[in-house]
């Protein structure tokens, strides 16, 4: 934690307010530590920064989430606007909501 | 060690910042604590245009593709007035190092750096411009320190920003990941006094100066490509620095299209609150920095913002979180560019924008940035479904902040709002009005007031009047 609820900046939003404001780095460990046990880590800018150790090789947390049945919607649409089908299309209605959106292991 | 108590750090804030930008702001300072001398400010960089783009070549930036997208301009036409419909245009600013036009400004910023000998640099910024500085001090040999706000109290880290830690740090720098609070600033100075390094700060003129480039790029391209000047440029609008070093580039080229400003509607969400932070989408390019930055640009992490978007703006619009996911996905779908999402909220406006111009006109999108994992719109939208948000195909007027996205369900659908300048014109004047309770203001002032708000003399004169009416309120901080 750098600053508990009363440090913090004055005239913040009082849900900010009653919180700490906190920072995370990631380093080299400079003595092997385990995980929760106060540890020193050597940065990328060559500083050392010490703490409690919350993860050891922290994993990438983003990813790209699901699908989005409403994007992909929409382009079909604004694609059958641009290129309407010559032949007439048997599946004209799209999903509007919900989670109408899969994927199947194929099988002959 | 000198004190870290919140005040006594932020009480030394002038003189740190000294320190870690080599340039004296006082010098540029005029009587009376109103104005400056902001072209002295802004041209106090000693690169004339050949050598910025020389060190742009030098560092993998500039010299981005100037794309046509026919079929976008098909689609619109179709809903168009006869004859209506320009042909749209983007920059594809994600070929830059680091993968988007922040590039020009880190290239200039670190230059910098490099040139007066500091060992390394620090950008306090969640934003592509973090990635951009991490990839220019790489080239350099030199450090980068980039801090991050990122995470609510319950240490849920917002998609977007999540990507740019990785990328940094994928880019050789040190990233402090931050809870939402504006004591990132707080934590910045604490760095640069700790460390001496240079603050890469968005706002300094280097920062400006580097996407000049940008502007001068567009008019040349289009000149070549298209036998044309553009009519209009659209410019996704945040801080103030895209607009401002973009007008400047284009005006130095002699070209002098309609400058318009876009950015996503967040009004409502509070841009300090903990609870607000993961309900919105975007991380920059809204009104959440847009409106405060157009009105009260010195609000930065310098003594004087170089970037000054109500100077520049011809135009100013809005446009919904779930239309320019409309517009990704057609930037996809249909042009083949998949493409991340700030440089898409400008995209958005032009599929309305291009509606109200002739079919043989020119329409700029100004910018394309890199997407990936954490800023592509399925990982947004999937975070807000988590938070409780609506998401859901329809009329974009249904949007509502922070509580449901919809995403258009026609290209005529998408319809930019504009925003009132003189408003915020008024808003800028006001601030400065209730400094001033005698509402005098000196010829020097006057003129500087007109060039900061965009208007000649003569408006500046009736708007003046007008702010000078209102009852005097007591002074801000
Ligand atoms: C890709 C992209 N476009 C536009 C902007 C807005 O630029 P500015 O803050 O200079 O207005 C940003 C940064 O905030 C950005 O990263």
């Amino acid at each position: 934690m750098i600053l508990k609820p009363g440090e913090r900046a004055p005239g913040i939003p009082a849900d900010t307010a009653s919180v700490p404001f906190a920072a995370r780095v990631r380093g080299f460990l400079v003595t092997p530590a385990r995980r929760g046990a106060t540890a020193q880590v050597r940065t990328q800018a060559d500083r050392v920064a010490s703490g409690r150790l919350r993860a050891v090789l922290p994993r990438n947390p983003a990813d790209f989430g699901e699908p989005s049945l409403e994007l992909l919607v929409v382009g079909k649409a604004m694609k059958r606007r641009l290129y309407p089908p010559s032949r007439p299309d048997p599946h004209p209605t799209l999903p509007q909501r919900g989670r109408e959106f899969g994927q199947v292991e194929g099988e002959r | 060690m000198s004190s870290q108590k919140y005040a006594e750090v932020m009480a030394r804030r002038g003189a740190i910042m000294q320190r870690a930008l080599g340039l004296d702001y006082d010098q540029f300072e005029l009587e009376g604590g109103v104005a400056f001398d902001y072209e002295g400010l802004v041209g106090s960089p000693a690169y004339d245009l050949d050598a910025v783009r020389r060190i742009q070549a030098d560092f993998k930036v500039g010299n981005t593709p100037l794309w046509e997208l026919p079929r976008l301009s098909q689609l619109v036409r179709q809903t168009a007035p006869h004859g209506q419909g320009a042909r749209i245009l983007i920059k594809d600013e994600a070929g830059n190092a680091a993968g988007s036009f922040k590039a020009r400004r880190a290239s200039l910023a670190v230059a910098h750096a490099a040139d007066l000998g500091y060992e390394g640099v620090v950008a306090a910024t969640s934003g592509n411009y973090g990635a951009a500085v991490a990839s220019q001090a790489a080239m350099r040999g030199i450090k980068a320190i980039i801090l991050q706000e990122v995470f609510d109290s319950p240490w849920r880290g917002q998609p977007e920003i999540l990507e740019k830690t990785r990328v940094c740090e994928a880019y050789g720098a040190e990233v402090w990941q931050v809870t939402v609070g504006p004591e990132l600033f707080y934590w910045h100075l604490i760095t640069l006094e700790e460390t001496g390094f240079f603050n890469a700060s968005l706002y300094t003129p280097y920062g400006i100066l580097g996407i000049e480039t940008l502007g001068y790029e567009i008019a040349e391209q289009c000149r070549d490509q298209f036998g044309r000047d553009p009519a209009a440029i659209l410019i996704t609008h945040s801080g103030g620095g895209n607009v401002t070093g973009t007008a400047r580039g284009l005006r130095r080229a002699g070209a002098d299209p309609q400058i318009i400003g876009v950015s996503v509607d967040l009004t409502g969400l509070h841009m300090a609150s903990d609870r607000d932070f993961n309900r919105k989408s975007f991380t920059t390019g809204h009104t959440g920095f847009g409106f405060p930055f157009t009105v009260n640009p010195d609000r930065v992490d310098v003594p004087r913002n170089a970037a000054r978007g109500l100077r520049y703006l011809d135009r100013y619009v809005t446009i919904t979180q779930g239309e320019v996911f409309f517009a990704t996905q057609l930037l996809a779908e249909l042009e083949g560019l998949e493409r991340g999402p700030a440089g898409n909220t400008s995209l958005a406006a032009a599929l309305s924008i291009a509606r109200e111009l002739p079919e043989d006109a020119l329409l700029v999108v100004q910018e394309t940035e890199y997407t990936g994992a954490g800023k592509h719109p399925t990982a947004q939208l999937t975070m807000a479904r988590e938070l409780g948000i609506e998401v859901r195909i329809g009329d974009p007027r249904e949007n509502k902040q922070g509580k449901r996205i919809v995403i258009a369900d026609d290209i005529d659908q998408v319809q930019a709002v504009d925003i009132d300048l003189k408003g915020l014109r008024r808003s800028y004047l006001g601030r400065i009005a209730d400094k001033r309770p005698n509402r005098s203001l000196s010829q020097e002032e006057t003129q500087f007031l007109a060039d900061e708000t965009g208007v000649s003399r003569d408006e500046f004169a009736a708007l003046w009047d007008e702010v000078a009416r209102r009852p005097i309120v007591k002074a801000q901080a």
